[in-house]
């Protein structure tokens, strides 16, 4: 079953198509790769299916439910606000630079969204909470506060925050670009963990073994359309376009 | 002359003072957070008079407008009112249009990751803004306010202009009848003393928020 179905997505900004017509199905248990040069519309794309952009036109189906389409008319339509918020709560989305509520401990920043959105009781957050850090290795950290987090860390508290509402789907939006290596290696651990529990998890990132070594399918962008994609080791060994060729030529993909 | 009989209405001044100070704050801190919500409006046709009027209560003296403010009926309508409750009109629409700027400066501070990260976790709007911003919002703007709430403390003087008897119309009456500058000195100790307090409460403030940054 897919969990995810975009087609045709548009979006502009100024005069500049972003998207230009991407299509993108997720399957449930799948991990997508969504890599390309910078610009090329893969922040985009993760933001629009996380209802942080609305598109100009194209539809996205989110678990079978329609979160957005658009008529013969060329006239996009959002569902309505109940149905917005309950997809909002189906996918998370963990972001370069975590944004960690820095006014709350780690125990709160996990438990806010559960308590307060999903109105499940406190204690019960509490202990889901304290599970989840366990899976994090941050048992220890539960009472600190944001700034009293290394990079690695806060991120793997992102995760957990996001993790809390039990998403059908989970986004990264270049989870490591603001790690230095070591502390990327933790989180990519992490992701491959979800990997394995079978997570849905479509992933924005410039780690290419990371990409050709856990992800099902890699999606190849560039200038706001998907140039190629396939099964990971497909593309990166044999890529049919010029453009991935040219890209992936930067990268040494030994070990 | 006897120090106690000085000493009485100076006492009353310093209550008529503190209960101008704390009703201006009663009304113009939230009335402050709207006029800020207005300033930052998308739609012109609310930005742009609140921006107005931010601009006259900022750029005329505070005394030409508690004279405006209690004249004005007179000369419109003819007919007068309370002097005390004109100078509480004139420090809430004057201290709210300052508030407001303190309070757009620490909103728009807060970066736009923090709406994302709560739109993503279902937050409504709402939620958002009093459990998300807000907090954030009142840790940055404690030492302007600090600044503002000061002021206010010194500038409640300003209600002699127009009759209100409070701590200076006081003490220059009683230095009048008294031959003395000695009521004026009291009063500027009163008006110290006062603001000691209050930048020990807000220095008290700051450290109960400096457990996170």
């Amino acid at each position: 079953m897919s969990v995810i179905e975009a087609s045709n997505l548009y979006k502009n900004y100024n005069g500049i198509n972003v998207l230009n017509g991407v299509s993108l199905t997720v399957n449930e248990g799948e991990v997508v790769a969504v890599i390309g040069p910078s610009g090329s519309g893969k922040s985009t794309l993760l933001r629009c299916l996380n209802q942080l952009v609305y598109i100009d036109s194209g539809s996205i189906k989110v678990g079978g439910i329609n979160m957005v389409g658009t008529d013969e008319k060329g006239i996009c339509r959002y569902a309505h606000k109940s149905v917005l918020h309950q997809i909002q709560l189906k996918t998370g989305l963990v972001f370069q630079n975590f944004h960690l509520f820095p006014h709350y401990n780690v125990l709160k920043n996990i438990t806010d969204a559960p308590v307060q959105i999903l109105k499940m009781s406190k204690k019960e957050a509490e202990e889901k909470a304290y599970a989840l850090l366990e899976r994090m290795n941050l048992s220890d950290k539960a009472e600190a506060y944001p700034y009293q987090l290394s990079g690695g860390q806060a991120q793997r508290v992102s995760i957990a925050r996001a993790l809390a509402l039990s998403p059908t789907v989970l986004f990264f939006d270049e989870p490591t670009s603001a790690l230095d290596p070591e502390l990327t290696i933790e989180i990519l651990k992490v992701i491959k963990n979800l990997a394995k529990e079978k997570m849905t998890m479509v992933v924005v990132t410039h780690e290419m073994a990371f990409a050709r070594d856990v992800a099902d399918r890699v999606i190849f962008m560039d200038n706001g359309s998907v140039i190629e994609q396939g099964a990971a080791q497909e593309l990166f060994t044999n890529p049919s376009s010029e453009r991935v060729k040219q890209f992936l030529q930067h990268f040494s993909m030994e070990g | 002359m006897d120090f106690n009989q000085l000493l009485g209405p100076m006492l009353e001044g310093t209550f008529v003072l503190l209960k101008i100070f704390f009703l201006t704050l009663l009304f113009a801190l939230p009335l402050g957070l709207l006029v800020a919500f207005g300033r930052m409006s998308k739609r012109k046709y609310i930005s742009r008079p609140v921006r107005a009027y931010q601009l006259i209560m900022r750029g005329t003296p505070l005394i030409l407008q508690l004279m405006f403010v209690f004249f004005a009926p007179y000369y419109i309508f003819g007919r007068t009112y309370d002097r005390f409750t004109a100078a509480i009109i004139a420090f809430v629409i004057n201290y709210a249009a300052y508030f407001a700027e303190i309070y757009r400066a620490g909103i728009e501070s807060i970066p736009q990751g923090q709406y994302e990260a709560a739109k993503v976790l279902g937050y409504s709007k709402a939620k958002t803004f009093i459990r998300i911003i807000i907090p954030q919002v009142v840790k940055r703007i404690l030492p302007p306010m600090g600044n503002e709430t000061m002021t206010l403390v010194k500038d409640t003087a300003l209600a002699y202009t127009i009759g209100v008897a409070e701590l200076f119309r006081a003490a220059t009456n009683a230095s009048s009848r008294a031959f003395s500058t000695m009521p004026l000195i009291v009063a500027g100790l009163i008006y110290f003393i006062l603001n000691f307090v209050v930048e020990k409460l807000f220095i008290q403030a700051e450290k109960k928020l400096d457990y996170y940054k």
